[in-house]
């Protein structure tokens, strides 16, 4: 049996290497790891000029240091119908919707609003993304 | 190198953007009655004789010629230098490439990988085994060092099973599942690591049988494989076999209701994690919604493994000539697998498709600097599923009751093996009542997430 401890060293010796490999491994960490996302700015509400289309679901979403409103509500709307989300924050953070590609949207401290629409059929969440918290659920149909 | 994770961002989400929308009703309902029709049909109509019992001669042999390829070295050693080179270009990507959601490791590992396994198992059999770069390595090392792959430095023990499979089944849906930073490159690398370490010494000290037992991969592939059409007598003939047939010859090991708990209780739990009702309780209860999502996976895996544990056992079996009655859950397990496959089609069916097809875009471009290595850059996702949720509701419904009938078939024909003739018809109901509950709580989840 003079092979099987040489053959646990190799084994071993590649499952050591396995190990080393995930410490050192290159790759450049971005934190966010959103490339391909499309990203979006909320427009503060005092430069918003036009008022959201009649047809548009008007969602307010309120922000603050550590909770949100709505939380995780279902709202129902239609493909490619105009979603304007209204923010009121007290600091600036990311609206995440959670459609392919995903929109990330930036939004400024105070009051600000964005408009999206979804062009295929799916549960979509939205989310605070530096609070890790859920806003809506979008059921599109 | 975990520090580099903890950092104030903390997205709580996997892979994969748009989830389905929830199945209408009246197929849901449709759906389960037509479960709850076939099964008494079956418990009170179907065949009196086991047709399935000792089906391990039956089949029919490949033409000779493509069993002889097959069954040939060049053969086998083209697919394991297939996985070989795919393991290769997946290490590239995941020791080199960067930490971005559009690097194609977490695509391969969650989609081509682990969902990709359902549909190629159920086609072509073990393929895991055939591909798995560490059952190659360990070959490899086996050969150099002037030994058989098979004979490591001792037995591997019976009675541990399938159990390490089960675990490691665990360990992939709890990193999958539950860890919020299963799509960052870190952790992924790190299971990896482990994975590979694991592998690697355990064949080493038991030979390939801990492949066999421990890979949670190749465990799970060569379970789904007993519902394809291919099979080896006990000589080792390759043979074509009703599905039926081959899934009757699972071998009751232990730890085989681990395996099969874990995998249909991850699924489901995977379903109620997104429920708004959910995510609403875990974030009001405070921070720590990893310890949360543990114990809610651990619980929805047992759930499935004491309820199947339970209802099999209450069956009645002779005394003197039946099988012990510890026995009886392993022994009927072999059931449950063909709701599983139903219902992991229906839970990922778009899943695998879309993000499938992302993937294979992705794949060209491991370094995610804009190349197109593989010449797949340039395709685009096609999403006739997604835009056509009525046809792939349909098709989520359907498959769920294909599933149900096979198992339910298949819980009958080892009844009327194990059971006495007084028996056969009354002791089959647990089994029954619990099968026809599996089905109704995935079609529920569907409908209701």
């Amino acid at each position: 049996m003079a092979h099987a401890p040489r053959r646990l060293l190799a084994a071993a010796l590649t499952a050591a290497l396995a190990v080393a490999l995930t410490g050192c491994g290159g790759g450049s960490t971005d934190a966010a790891g959103k490339k391909g996302d499309v990203e979006l700015t909320a427009t503060p509400m005092a430069q918003v000029t036009a008022t959201p289309p009649a047809d548009a679901k008007v969602i307010a979403v309120t922000v603050g240091k550590d909770s949100v409103s709505p939380s995780g509500t279902q709202v129902q709307v239609k493909r490619n119908q105009p979603i304007v989300f209204q923010i009121d924050a007290v600091e600036a953070g990311e609206l995440h919707v959670h459609s392919s590609p995903a929109k990330a949207i930036d939004f400024p401290a105070g009051k600000s609003q964005v408009q999206i629409s979804i062009d295929k059929p799916g549960l979509i969440e939205a989310e605070i993304e530096n609070l890790g918290k859920l806003v809506v659920q979008l059921e599109v149909r | 190198m975990v520090g580099q994770l903890i950092g104030p961002v903390v997205p709580m989400h996997g892979l994969g953007g748009a989830k389905d929308l929830p199945i209408p009703a009246p197929l849901a309902i449709a759906g389960g009655t037509a479960a709850l029709v076939v099964s008494f049909c079956v418990l009170v109509l179907a065949w009196r004789r086991p047709r399935y019992a000792g089906t391990r001669g039956s089949g029919r042999p490949l033409p000779s010629g493509l069993a002889a390829l097959i069954d040939s070295d060049g053969w086998a050693w083209a697919l394991r230098l297939l996985g070989l080179v795919a393991a290769g270009w997946f290490g590239w990507a995941l020791v080199a490439g960067p930490d971005l959601v559009t690097n194609p490791v977490f695509g391969s590992f969650y989609v081509l990988l682990w969902v990709g396994i359902v549909p190629a198992s159920l086609l072509f059999g073990r393929i895991f085994r055939a591909l798995s770069p560490v059952r190659t390595i360990n070959l490899l090392f086996a050969r150099a060092t002037g030994g058989e792959p098979s004979n490591g430095v001792t037995a591997y023990p019976a009675w541990l099973g399938s159990w390490p499979a089960a675990v490691g089944l665990f360990a992939f849906v709890w990193l999958e599942l539950v860890n919020p930073h299963s799509a960052y490159i870190g952790p992924v690398r790190l299971w990896l690591a482990v994975y590979v370490a694991v592998m690697l010494i355990g064949s080493a000290v038991f030979g390939d049988t801990w492949l066999s037992r421990a890979d949670p991969f190749e465990a799970y592939s060569d379970l789904l494989a007993k519902l394809s059409p291919w099979a080896r007598r006990e000589d080792g003939t390759l043979v074509w076999r009703s599905p039926l047939a081959n899934l009757a010859t699972t071998q009751a090991r232990p730890g085989l209701v681990a395996m099969v708990a874990v995998l249909f209780g991850s699924t489901a739990f995977d379903s109620y994690k997104d429920t708004p009702r959910w995510v609403n309780f875990v974030t009001d209860l405070g921070p720590d919604v990893e310890l949360l999502n543990t114990l809610a996976l651990v619980a929805f895996c047992a759930a499935v493994g004491f309820s199947f544990t339970i209802a099999t056992r209450t069956t009645s079996v002779d005394p003197e000539t039946g099988p012990e009655h510890r026995a009886l859950p392993s022994l009927l397990a072999h059931s449950v697998v063909p709701i599983i496959v139903g219902y992991m089609t229906a839970h990922y069916l778009s899943f695998f498709v879309e993000q499938g097809q992302t993937t294979l875009i992705q794949l060209s471009d491991p370094m995610v600097s804009g190349q197109n290595l593989l010449g797949t850059a340039n395709w685009t996702v096609n999403y006739w599923l997604s835009f056509h949720p009525t046809v792939l509701a349909s098709i989520k419904v359907l498959a769920v009751v294909i599933g149900h009938i096979v198992g339910v078939v298949a819980a009958h024909d080892r009844a009327l093996e194990l059971l006495p003739k007084k028996h056969q018809v009354v002791g089959q109901l647990g089994l029954l009542v619990i099968m026809v509950v599996y089905t109704a709580t995935g079609l529920y989840l569907l409908f209701g997430s």
